[in-house]
């Protein structure tokens, strides 16, 4: 047979081999091969052509031969070309799989075939690869399934746990609901590493770009490992670089999972000792890489299985250690997804040291930590545990604020009684001791003091005192030098805070749809708090029925239903016409517990107005029911309400007092911080109070002695509100009262006595004022408006110092009327609701900063037209350039003198 | 100084060596500079959590810190660390320099300016450990005046250094592991006279 030359040479560099063949059973002479037989069955082309004894169907496995036999007949004798891969058997006898095409090219006049040409392959390794990939995918595909169906049964249990916990609080049965939800959540944390895992495997997992605010995730993730921490009886210290920037870009979520992962397997392993967070950020342009440790003095991992730890599930002690390993590996590999890694270093029997590097896109440059004033906000810090006084030395040497260590007693209460210092940090074992030495120190000390309070030290019961609770790390230090108030009680542990409920609704109707009828028990007992009307329905088709006939408020949507999913059900409401109901708009709120729903997915789909998932946490469902169930119809609970955050009542109404300088008493009684300074006012109105009555009576006896500490007392109370001249008269008289001096004492003290009375119904007016303004604040604010002057120009000052606000204040409240601000977000509400005719805007303040402040009001029809002065501290061309193009009318530089103000402002309103 | 300053060298099991010596130590211990071979890292963890083990201060060396009794410093990884005088004082000087016997920090540096500055007011202990790191210093201490313990061969992990001393003829007691803390607080209350 004559084959082109050409097409010859191209079929012996071919891979496999390319045959033809007579179809003439049992010989199926080749009369044709390709070279590449040889490396296929191990002949040469030579010991295949013509009747050899070998053919193809010789060299078939023995196990294949029938079946391919029969193939052969039924295809190739139909006319139709075969394509099949089989198992053959080469020379030395080694198994191969071989894929082959063949057809057949020419027939007898009957249509028998009469030559075949084909093509073999091997493709046992492709096999192999595919073989292990479908193992591989049907595994993960099991975890998923696996995690989904436990999920369900988990759901209900939760949440009989969590209506057991509201219905019977305090009992027998509440302490075992608590252990199931405790057992329960530790269940649903390994379901999550199994379904994270599956879905790393797959390479299902997305990595996000949100923007994120840095100081909220860092006290997330502090706050949880201080929990866990304790309960590991560990000693948990933390290390931030104030310099990262708060406003990030990134995958928050998984960056949240890697280092509760890594922090969560650090508590594990570790019996005694502590363990370490460390983060510190080098900027690169737009980059933050980040550069986060955890340490830990565990048990240590030997070097043989250090490479392990990461990708393996096994962990390697003989100890038995909770959770199934999942954790770590899980986070390395979401790591490198988001272009960073962990490397892990341990020395057996000291610890071990993870240490995460990862890049974050920077939003703004600003820093998680600002400090306003820092050079006024002097402190001195008493504390004796190394590890707390020199992470606290750093934190205020970070942050330029003045400070003095001391470890004398006598030297620190000195300072609480003088003006040197603003801020006070005490170990709280030593304010203990102090408490019961000096109280009367600490009763009339005018320095604001922070207790810092160590693992297990209980909370401390005492007067306007802040608490700085361990681990010390930068974010509360800045909490507390900003005036930002930590309240002592420790009530706000996590347990309590839970299932509260802050509203009934007995007027709202809401529909829940799920066709599990224990889920909808679980529904029905969680929502029963809010004593709404609520309605079960058990399917799609029922709940489109019920739609029909009744307007809800709201509505609960299962996604997972057999016959009509929730999606379906939802599509069919929203399409139904004629409807006398609100089937268009109700909010319809998806509950879903698949693992691959994540919220984004599902709402992306625009069909669902919010989600739950599964297994319900409270929390959510009260954030859910808050934001949806129409306002009017919420009322306030009967159950006390919540206590406020900590923050202190946002707007900050400014008062008068005659006699007092407030803003000095701010900083001494206050520590900077409004509502202390009231708080200490208050207790001011009180004793000053008892005085009144009890001075008369003294000096009516000529009990000096008695007077001279009355008088001591009124001195030093005084000074610290600010009631300068009272203080100064206070200590005249006691003077004179040591010395007996009985008629200067009785000509002076009627008139002292008639001022301090002034100064004390001033003082509990304004107390009481500020009180309300707390309590309604919106009420105090118009009250405060009807009482103004319409003539004069309304300016709204914005500035998180209280300092400045209070400097400014007193430079324009002659000439116009003033609103005060002491954060952006207030600004705002206080400009839409004031109408100011001019706004002057501090640029670096925590949270808004003043930027996003001018974007916010340029944003908003009502306020666009305001005109904004910037005031800053910062003097770059490019602050100043960059605030005139955001629409600024001037710039005020900081430090300030009152023309420059004035002038500032009257060429504003020029304009 | 009323007590002696005890400068101890350990390497290959010394952590476990350490923790031994440490826990026969009353509070009120004399001066303890410490050189122990570790990873870069770890050496904080280990004073951190030797100090939350035991009543008398334990921590990381750093540069400018005080000698003083009652308190132990450990030298950090990857840098030396050593004594000087400063004004009458005794500070502790930390460096990157050239690893000395294939370590930083290295023993010998340390012991070597604890023989120049201290002299005799000094006690210089070797614990187990591989090579042969803190012999020559600790032979520089003995010619000095100083007193020298060696662990014995039978409690080491490792009978490296300690033979190496021994050999060279720098130690002066050689111990078990359990005798060397009372040895060592006999020793350094010598200074008192």
């Amino acid at each position: 047979m004559k084959t082109d030359g050409f097409a010859v040479e191209i079929l012996n560099s071919l891979p496999g081999m390319a045959y033809r063949r007579l179809n003439n059973p049992p010989n199926y002479t080749f009369t044709f091969v390709s070279e590449g037989c040889f490396d296929l069955f191990g002949y040469a082309p030579e010991e295949l052509m013509g009747d050899t004894g070998i053919n193809l169907m010789t060299l078939i496995h023995p196990e294949d031969a029938h079946h391919m036999r029969k193939l052969y007949g039924d295809t190739l004798e139909k006319g139709i070309p075969l394509e099949t891969s089989y198992r053959a058997v080469t020379r030395n006898g080694e198994t191969k799989r071989v894929w082959v095409r063949s057809r057949v090219i020419d027939t007898d006049d009957a249509g028998v075939p009469l030559t075949v040409e084909g093509f073999c392959i091997d493709v046992t390794k492709f096999m192999r690869l595919e073989t292990q990939r479908l193992a591989n995918r049907s595994k993960t595909d099991f975890l998923s399934k696996l995690s989904m169906e436990i999920r369900t049964p988990m759901n209900i249990i939760m949440g009989m746990a969590d209506i057991a916990l509201q219905d019977d609080a305090g009992g027998k049965m509440h302490k075992h609901a608590q252990t199931i939800k405790t057992a329960g959540n530790k269940l649903i944390s390994v379901l999550d590493d199994i379904s994270d895992y599956a879905k790393l495997e797959s390479g299902q997992l997305e990595i996000k770009q949100d923007v994120y605010s840095f100081s909220k995730f860092l006290r997330e993730i502090v706050t949880a490992t201080t929990e866990k921490a304790a309960m590991a009886n560990l000693e948990f210290l933390v290390n931030v670089d104030s310099n990262i920037p708060e406003i990030l870009v990134g995958d928050r979520e998984h960056l949240y999972q890697i280092l509760a992962n890594i922090l969560d397997n650090a508590v594990k392993f570790t019996d005694a000792g502590f363990i370490s967070l460390t983060m510190e950020g080098v900027i690169e342009g737009q980059t933050l890489n980040l550069d986060i440790s955890v340490a830990d003095t565990g048990r240590g991992i030997k070097d043989g299985d250090l490479s392990r730890v990461l990708w393996d599930f096994s962990q390697f002690d003989e100890k038995v250690v909770a959770g199934i390993g999942l954790g770590l590996p899980n986070a390395d590999k979401l790591a490198k997804l988001m272009g960073g890694e962990i490397k892990a270093s341990s020395v057996y029997g000291v610890g071990s040291i993870f240490n995460v590097t990862l890049p974050q896109q920077i939003f703004s440059h600003g820093s998680i930590c600002n400090i306003g004033n820092p050079h006024i906000k002097t402190a001195i810090v008493f504390e004796n545990r190394d590890d707390y006084r020199e992470t606290l030395i750093n934190i205020l040497e970070d942050f330029n604020v003045p400070y003095e260590v001391t470890d004398c007693e006598g030297r620190f209460c000195d300072a609480l009684l003088g003006d040197e210092f603003a801020f006070a940090f005490v170990a709280s074992m030593i304010f203990d001791e102090i408490k019961v030495s000096s109280p009367y120190v600490l009763s009339q000390r005018r320095v604001q003091l922070v207790l810092i309070q160590g693992r297990g030290e209980k909370a401390c019961n005492y007067e306007a005192l802040q608490v700085l609770p361990a681990p010390v790390f930068c974010l509360p230090v800045a909490d507390i030098l900003n005036g930002v108030y930590f309240a002592a009680e420790s009530d706000i542990a996590i347990g309590k805070r839970a299932n509260v409920v802050k509203f009934t609704a007995p007027n709202a109707h809401v529909l829940a749809v799920d066709d599990i009828s224990a889920n909808l028990a679980v529904i029905e007992g969680l929502l029963a708090p809010y004593r709404i009307n609520l309605d079960l329905v058990e399917s799609g088709a029922a709940a489109i029925d019920a739609v029909k006939i009744k307007q809800y408020d709201m509505i609960l949507m299962d996604c997972v239903m057999p016959v009509m999913d929730g999606t379906e059900t939802t599509l069919a409401i929203r399409a139904l016409e004629n409807a006398a109901t609100n089937c268009e708009e109700v909010p319809i709120v998806a509950l879903t517990a698949r693992i691959d729903g994540n919220k984004q997915t599902v709402l992306r789909t625009g069909i669902f107005d919010d989600l739950i998932p599964k297994p319900i946490d409270t929390n959510k469902l009260n954030e859910v029911m808050e934001k949806w169930i129409p306002a009017e119809l919420q009322m306030e609970a009967e159950a006390k309400k919540a206590p406020q955050s900590p923050g202190g009542s946002p707007l900050t109404p400014f008062i008068k007092i005659e006699g007092v300088d407030v803003a000095k008493g701010i900083k001494l009684a206050g520590g900077g911080n409004f509502d202390t300074y009231i708080r200490v006012l208050e207790k001011f109105c009180e004793n000053g109070r008892r005085l009144l009555e009890e001075i008369p009576d003294a000096v009516q006896r000529e009990d000096f002695s008695l007077c001279a500490v009355y008088m001591h007392a009124l001195r030093s109370i005084s000074a610290s509100i600010g009631a300068n001249l009272l203080s100064q008269t206070a200590r005249v008289l006691e003077t004179a009262s040591e010395q007996g001096q009985a008629e200067f004492i009785k000509a002076k003290t009627p008139k002292f006595l008639e001022d301090l009375e002034a100064v004390i119904m001033e003082a509990e007016y304004a107390a009481t004022r500020n009180r309300m303004a707390g309590n309604n604040e919106e009420a105090t604010l118009k009250a405060r408006m009807s009482d103004m002057d319409d003539t004069k120009k309304k300016i709204l000052l914005i500035d998180d110092t209280e300092t400045f606000l209070f400097l400014l204040n007193d430079i324009l409240k002659e000439d116009y009327e003033t609103f005060i601000s002491k954060d952006g977000e207030d600004g705002l509400e206080t400009a839409q609701f004031a109408m100011p005719d001019l706004i002057l805007l501090d640029i670096v303040m925590p949270g808004m900063n003043g930027f996003d402040v001018m974007e916010a009001l340029k944003a908003d029809d009502r306020t666009k037209h305001i005109p904004v002065v910037l005031v800053s501290g910062k003097d770059t061309d490019e602050d100043k350039a960059k605030g005139y193009d955001a629409g600024a009318v001037g710039y005020i530089q900081k430090p300030f003198k009152p023309d420059e103000v004035k002038s500032e402002v009257e060429k504003a309103f020029a304009l | 100084m009323s007590q002696k300053l005890v400068v101890i060298g350990a390497s290959t099991g010394g952590v476990e060596a350490l923790e031994t010596v440490f826990s026969q130590f009353p509070a009120d211990i004399p001066p303890v500079l410490v050189v122990q071979h570790m990873p870069i890292g770890f050496t904080d963890i280990l004073a951190k959590r030797f100090n939350l083990q035991f009543k008398f201060n334990v921590k990381e060396a750093r540069e400018g810190d005080e000698i003083k009794a009652g308190q132990i410093l450990i030298a950090p990884a990857g840098k030396h660390m050593q004594i000087s005088k400063k004004n009458g004082r005794d500070l502790v000087e930390t460096f990157v320099g050239p690893k000395v016997q294939y370590s930083m920090p290295s023993v010998d540096v340390l012991f070597e300016s604890v023989a120049k500055h201290i002299k005799d007011k000094a006690v210089g202990v070797i614990l187990t450990g591989m090579g042969a790191d803190g012999a020559d210093g600790l032979l520089a201490m003995k010619n000095a005046g100083a007193a020298t313990i060696g662990q014995d061969e039978k409690t080491c992990a490792i009978y490296g250094m300690p033979k190496v001393a021994m050999d060279m003829g720098a130690v002066m007691y050689q111990l078990p592991l359990n005798k060397i803390a009372d040895k060592i607080l006999t020793l350094a209350k010598g200074a008192s006279k």
